[in-house]
């Protein structure tokens, strides 16, 4: 058996680099792409409530394209990704929603966050995990690019960068 | 390699191969989902399997005074009936939540020994209809 | 220079450092030239103060709450205490790497202070260039995959928080650095064994390693043993080991390191097993690094597994890389080992041989039954795991088989037995089968008996080797019994530290036979107020209530126990059970609290209580008995390892190794 150590080597090292290949949750395709979004209306965090009303979210009539990004205080990746959300709404907020979805947070830390990065784009609580079940994320953050019709482009998991974001905004407004 | 060495090594290995191999067949724990059950409801019946799902919104009742706990799994297509008893459910354990029951059948009502509620809280509701190899990577995605 | 200035810096000089050194090795060796040697040296303490520096700066970027390093920002937070500051590095991926980075290039520098005296310069090149290697793997995962220093660019104002798991028990702070201390380690005997296989030089090696291999294995035993403790304390679910892949991971490196261990001496002392012990270490050394992989790479679900990312593939890459090495290198050279003779399976190489096996080939059952979910899946596509009875049954005929082994092994001398032996073996059977139908008389399970049968075959074995000796020294002086013993104790040390290692063995196997099956679970939801008779205790519920600390808020349900009976017998006390609430976790967590005792432990978790009014509690109770000598045990074996450690004068220790000449 022993001389056959090159053998039991490549069979141990086969089998470890297919489990490796196991769909890592990040790479796998969302069920929900190409489908319709899920409706949802939650409360308005408090700086928005002025301009956007007491609860906002995705519903049949709201005929324009939304990136919905998910994020908390305390997630790191978010802290880069809010000042590009807030640029690209200073220029496309009239044409497309940007909404974002607090989760698994307090409202002081969120509130925070909001009033650190000067944020003016509306972001919602989501304090029971709806959008979790709802849309179904795997971890923070996470952004969704819904066209005008209210279907699901793309579910874009970690970290979005500017170009990531102009490309997909790009396509939603064709 | 003298003759009387070999039988013995033979023996050995032998009597190993059967309790690795032999106990790993019957060690085997089957993860499956309510549409799998139903579809090989045989094939499971007596055996220790685990139970994945989601906790259905409206079926969980609680007594926590006998410690007893009836609810439903569903995968979105097919819904099983469990019991727990003699312990408090995970902390975590919630309705539209995900779970894993490690138990058996006995009858129609799956008698659960543990239950391992799953760690993230992102879970998607399935839709009805949904293939069980769509629902199964659901519960796997959420890991 | 900020500490993550400092620290992404200095993982670069170690990495440079390390590579300068293999380079200076691989050179060294090739043309034969000892000043390159000496400038390998010299790189090996650079690379270590590199690392040290680095490990430095990571721990004081979180003693200074600096969230702009991306580890501190991710694992730490500003209002943790001191002590939790203190273990952070090592409770999660990135800073425990480092750790295990910075063990390396301690232990390889080490090794170089050896050059020139135990390690002679026509070898050493190979062996250093070895550890440089495996320095150069870590530094470079540590720079290019997960590393600690990575800089966030608007730092939050706190950090995520610690694992709260790991903040519930001082044990964070011991077993993990045990268990790399211990890890680590092997690489130590596995790169004089490339060297001796490169060079050609079959046997010097094992008398050079002995001292690392021992200490080696004594820390990982240690780190197991905490580990084991670890979980029983904190987990709630009473036990201390689940056959989790990640406990297998732990097992499987000592497992083969205890072969190792045995087989070596036996090379040592009669130059035997010459080709088994270069397979040994590189299986032993491998299999610390497939620990390390399955834990990192997402291939096994585990309820302890870190994070999956990448790591895994470079760890998957090293690990083949080590076993190619080993494996290749002996397959090469196995033709031209000569042994020093063929083996009698009567006298101690015999059984000693037949252990190894025995070690060998359970490890190999326990990676066998890790990886079989991913082969069934691999095949059929069905998604199972393997429960623990698998492993419980499996490993059940090897501890018995090793029991009976490890009593008459140290009794038989090498070469041959006598009937002197038969003698022996024939007491320590009568005392093997009266213990075990005294155990059954008194109503102890078939299992149970007999493992009482089995210690009592090994206290009776420890009993015989050393009355014999005793006896036969005071005779031969002249002097006392109580000299003789007092006089060999001191001297052999080797002998008597393996007594007392192998009587922990044994007490350890009749502890966990006794915890395993006679454990009971009850739980049971009480009013405030309310009694509850079990087990041979009453336990009372006096109140519910709550306490805010500065990094969670702990709901208390303070009980009264006393005792009613002789199951019950050590369990009366006033207890405070809790559940721990902490901020980044939105589910409790429950701590048990323990009572310890000689004969039974006394387990108490809140699982659960009233949240509204505050008028019952959920209780779990979990008895399990003569738990508690199963830390002894650890203890002890801790005790009889430190004793034949302890440095003696180089008289004696010559004396008592006997190398067997040429190579």
């Amino acid at each position: 058996m022993f001389r056959f150590w090159p053998l039991w080597v490549l069979l141990l090292g086969g089998l470890l680099i297919w489990g490796m290949q196991r769909p890592d949750p990040k790479l796998l395709d969302s069920v929900l792409v190409g489908r319709q979004a899920p409706t949802f209306s939650l409360p308005v965090m408090e700086p928005f409530r002025a301009e956007f009303g007491p609860e906002l979210g995705v519903h049949e009539n709201l005929d324009k394209p939304v990136v919905l990004n998910i994020w908390a205080s305390w997630c790191l990746p978010c802290r880069v990704e809010a000042p590009i959300l807030e640029r690209f709404h200073r220029l496309y907020g009239d044409r497309v929603l940007i909404l974002g979805v607090n989760v698994q947070d307090t409202s002081a830390n969120a509130l925070a966050f909001v009033r650190e990065f000067r944020l003016t784009f509306p972001s919602v609580y989501d304090k029971r995990g709806r959008i979790g079940i709802e849309y179904g994320f795997h971890g923070v953050p996470e952004t969704f690019i819904i066209d005008r019709n209210g279907t699901i482009l793309v579910r874009h998991a970690g970290e979005i960068s500017a170009e990531q974001l102009q490309g997909y905004i790009r396509r939603v407004l064709q | 390699m003298k003759p009387k060495f070999i039988i013995a090594l033979a023996v050995v290995g032998g009597a190993l191969a059967y309790l690795v191999f032999g106990g790993l067949g019957q060690n085997l724990v089957y993860f499956i989902t309510p549409s799998e059950y139903f579809q090989q409801a045989a094939r499971f019946e007596n055996r220790q399997v685990r139970l994945g799902g989601l906790v259905k919104e409206g079926t969980m009742k609680y007594n926590p005074h006998t410690l007893e706990l009836r609810f439903m799994v569903t995968d979105g297509v097919k819904f099983i009936p469990v019991k727990s008893s003699g312990t408090a459910p995970p902390a975590m354990f919630a309705e539209n939540r995900g779970v894993v029951i490690e138990g058996r059948f006995q009858g129609e009502t799956f008698v659960s020994q543990n239950l391992l509620v799953k760690h993230s809280e992102t879970y998607q509701a399935p839709k009805e209809g949904w293939t069980p190899e769509q629902v199964r990577k659901l519960i796997e995605e959420a890991e | 220079m900020t500490p993550g200035m400092l620290g992404g810096v200095t993982i670069v000089a170690a990495l440079i450092f390390s590579l300068l050194g293999l380079a200076l090795a691989v050179l060294a060796h090739v043309l034969r030239d000892a000043r390159y040697l000496e400038a390998a040296k010299r790189l090996s303490g650079l690379a270590l103060l590199s690392a040290l520096v680095s490990y430095g700066a990571l721990q004081w970027a979180i003693l200074i709450n600096d969230f702009s390093v991306s580890f501190v920002a991710q694992s730490s937070s500003a209002d943790n205490p001191l002590w939790v500051k203190l273990v952070t590095p090592w409770s999660a991926l990135e800073g425990s790497i480092l750790l295990w980075a910075s063990i390396q290039a301690f232990y390889g520098w080490l090794v170089t202070l050896r050059v020139g005296k135990s390690l002679d310069i026509w070898r050493a090149p190979a062996v250093l260039g070895t550890l440089f290697a495996v320095q150069v793997f870590f530094f470079a995962v540590i720079l290019f995959v997960s590393n600690p220093f990575e800089v966030v660019l608007s730092p939050p104002l706190d950090g995520q928080g610690t694992n709260p798991l790991l903040q519930n028990h001082w044990m964070m702070a011991v077993h993990p650095v045990l268990m790399y201390l211990g890890f680590v380690g092997l690489s130590v005997p596995f790169a004089y064994a490339v060297s001796a296989m490169i060079n050609k030089r079959y046997q010097s090696w094992i008398h050079e390693t002995r001292w690392w291999t021992l200490v080696t294995w004594g820390f990982l035993t240690a780190g197991i043993w905490t580990g084991k403790w670890w979980s029983y304390e904190i987990l709630g679910w009473g036990g201390y080991w689940a056959w989790d892949p990640v406990e297998n991971a732990s097992l499987i490196p000592w497992l083969f390191a205890t072969a190792f261990l045995h087989t070596a001496q036996v090379q040592e002392r009669k130059g035997l097993f010459k080709t088994w012990n270069f397979a040994l270490i590189t299986l032993a050394f491998a299999g610390t690094v497939f620990g390390t992989f399955l834990t990192r790479s997402g291939v096994i679900m585990s309820v302890h597994a870190f994070a999956s990312g990448p790591v895994g593939a470079w760890f998957l890459i090293f690990l083949l890389s080590v076993l190619v090495l080993g494996l290749g290198l002996l397959a090469r050279v196995s033709s031209e080992i000569r042994e020093a003779g063929e083996v009698q399976w009567k006298s101690r190489e015999g059984v000693l041989l037949g252990g190894a096996l025995l070690f060998t080939t359970f490890s190999f059952v326990v990676v066998i039954g890790t990886l079989w979910p991913l082969v069934v899946e691999a095949i059929s596509g069905a998604e199972v795991s393997i429960g623990a009875p698998f492993f419980d049954q499996i490993s059940m005929p090897f501890a018995i088989t090793m029991l009976l082994l490890m009593g008459i092994g140290p009794l038989l001398p090498w070469r041959n037995s006598g009937p002197q032996i038969v003698r022996n073996l024939v007491i320590m059977l009568v005392a093997l089968v009266s213990a075990t139908v005294l155990g059954l008389l008194a109503g102890l399970t078939l299992g149970v008996s007999f493992t009482v049968g089995l210690f009592a075959y090994n206290v009776t074995a420890i009993w015989l080797m050393i009355s014999q000796g005793v006896r036969e020294r005071s005779r031969s002086l002249g002097i006392s019994a109580g000299q003789a013993f007092a006089q060999l104790f001191a001297t052999n040390r080797r002998r008597f530290g393996s007594h007392i290692v192998h009587f922990g063995i044994a007490l350890a196997a009749l502890s966990i036979a006794f915890s395993m099956t006679y454990r009971v679970v009850e739980q049971r939801t009480l009013n405030v107020g309310d009694t509850w008779n079990v087990h041979g205790m009453e336990i009372r519920l006096l109140s519910i209530g709550g306490r805010q600390e500065p990094n969670r808020f702990v709901a208390l349900a303070p009980i009264e126990v006393r005792s009613t009976s002789r199951d019950g017998w050590g369990s009366d006390g006033h207890f405070q059970t809790r559940l721990n609430f902490y901020p980044q976790m939105d589910t409790p967590l429950a701590t048990p609290v323990v009572r310890y005792s000689l004969y039974n432990d006394y387990y108490f978790v809140l699982m659960q209580f009233d949240t509204e009014n505050r008028q019952w509690a959920t209780l779990k109770i979990i008895v399990t008995p003569l738990v508690l000598w199963l830390w002894v045990a650890g203890f002890i074996v801790a005790l009889g390892t430190l004793y034949i450690l302890w440095p003696v004068g180089s008289r004696v220790s010559r004396r008592e190794a006997t190398p067997v000449a040429g190579d």
